[in-house]
């Protein structure tokens, strides 16, 4: 097994976690931290593909390298705004949680 | 790709591919950033509208956060900038630049060193928006110059690519430290001056371990 195809089982395994705290986990902020984490798994991803993809003479392809650039900024940017969402939702309804009824305690 | 990389003047792979052959991705990136900091500025009550964002840190002289807060700043901008210069030929760029720049930011807001700016100041709305305006008039100008949208005329692509990463800098620097400075939480005229919250502080809070962080 070589590096890249290492490096791209990591991305699935992160895709792979991420996606069962999404489904699993109620909380919004910990469902924004999975969807995080699934993130970093595609651009785990992109990094294998990139290394794959290396033309001669390169290290590595830098289209999906400039992609990645762009994905992180992003990706930080739609955190930010899911973070400032969450903070008003605490604010307005005391509760961090979009359930209509109030959370059982477990 | 490697072929056209010298026509452009650069000498980074990643820096051609974002700002010469995939420009307009660029460009997309930097509008998304300012849409996303209009969002969030729009999720405030409407009493603190044009206010200060986030909660004021209160200054603990002693702490390490204002040690920090005053050693890592001068450090933290001379790789800055060295990040954003090294970033045509070497990894690095604005990104990676303007996000350490802001990290010096945050720094100092959070240890109580500087506050926030208010989000209706003048230089805060003209840094917002001057770096995607000139990557736009660039634009145009290489669609009337080159025949195509962000088109770059021959010899002129280098100046250009530097005059685009100039004037990114320091909008990128702004709208990353005020996203995560969050919407505005304090109107416009409610804080205080920096120096009585300081000596209030000092005078009122004998507890030595409090976190000035969020």
């Amino acid at each position: 097994m070589n590096v890249e195809t290492l490096f791209a089982l990591c991305a699935c395994a992160l895709v792979g976690i991420g996606l069962y705290g999404l489904i699993v986990q109620p909380h919004p902020l910990r469902k924004l931290v999975a969807f995080n984490i699934m993130g970093s798994g595609v651009f785990v991803l992109f990094g294998a593909l990139a290394k794959r993809g290396a033309a001669a003479g390169m290290a590595a392809d830098p289209v999906p390298q400039a992609l990645l650039i762009t994905a992180i900024v992003v990706a930080f940017a739609a955190t930010a705004v899911t973070v400032a969402l969450l903070l008003r939702l605490i604010e307005s309804t005391a509760t961090a949680s979009l359930a209509n009824e109030p959370p059982s305690g477990d | 790709m490697a072929q056209n990389l010298a026509a452009t003047g650069v000498g980074n792979p990643i820096t051609g591919v974002l700002l010469a052959f995939r420009a307009l991705d660029t460009l997309l990136e930097a509008i998304v950033l300012v849409i996303a900091l209009i969002g969030v500025w729009s999720l405030a009550p409407d009493r603190f509208w044009g206010g200060r964002p986030g909660p004021r840190h209160t200054p603990d002289p002693d702490g390490i956060l204002a040690y920090l807060a005053r050693l890592l700043p001068p450090i933290g901008i001379v790789v800055g900038l060295y990040l954003f210069w090294a970033g045509a030929d070497h990894p690095g760029g604005k990104f990676q630049s303007a996000t350490i720049l802001a990290a010096m930011w945050m720094l100092v807001q959070m240890a109580g060193l500087g506050d926030a700016p208010r989000i209706d100041s003048r230089w805060v709305r003209t840094g917002i928006v001057v770096g995607p305006l000139v990557f736009v008039a660039v634009g145009l100008l290489g669609a009337w110059q080159a025949g195509a949208f962000l088109g770059y005329p021959d010899g002129w692509a280098k100046p250009m690519i530097v005059a685009i990463e100039v004037s990114l800098l320091p909008t990128l620097v702004l709208v990353l430290a005020l996203l995560l400075n969050g919407a505005p939480a304090r109107s416009a005229d409610s804080s205080p001056a920096p120096g009585e919250t300081s000596i209030a502080a000092r005078n009122m809070r004998p507890m030595p371990t409090r976190s000035t962080g969020r």
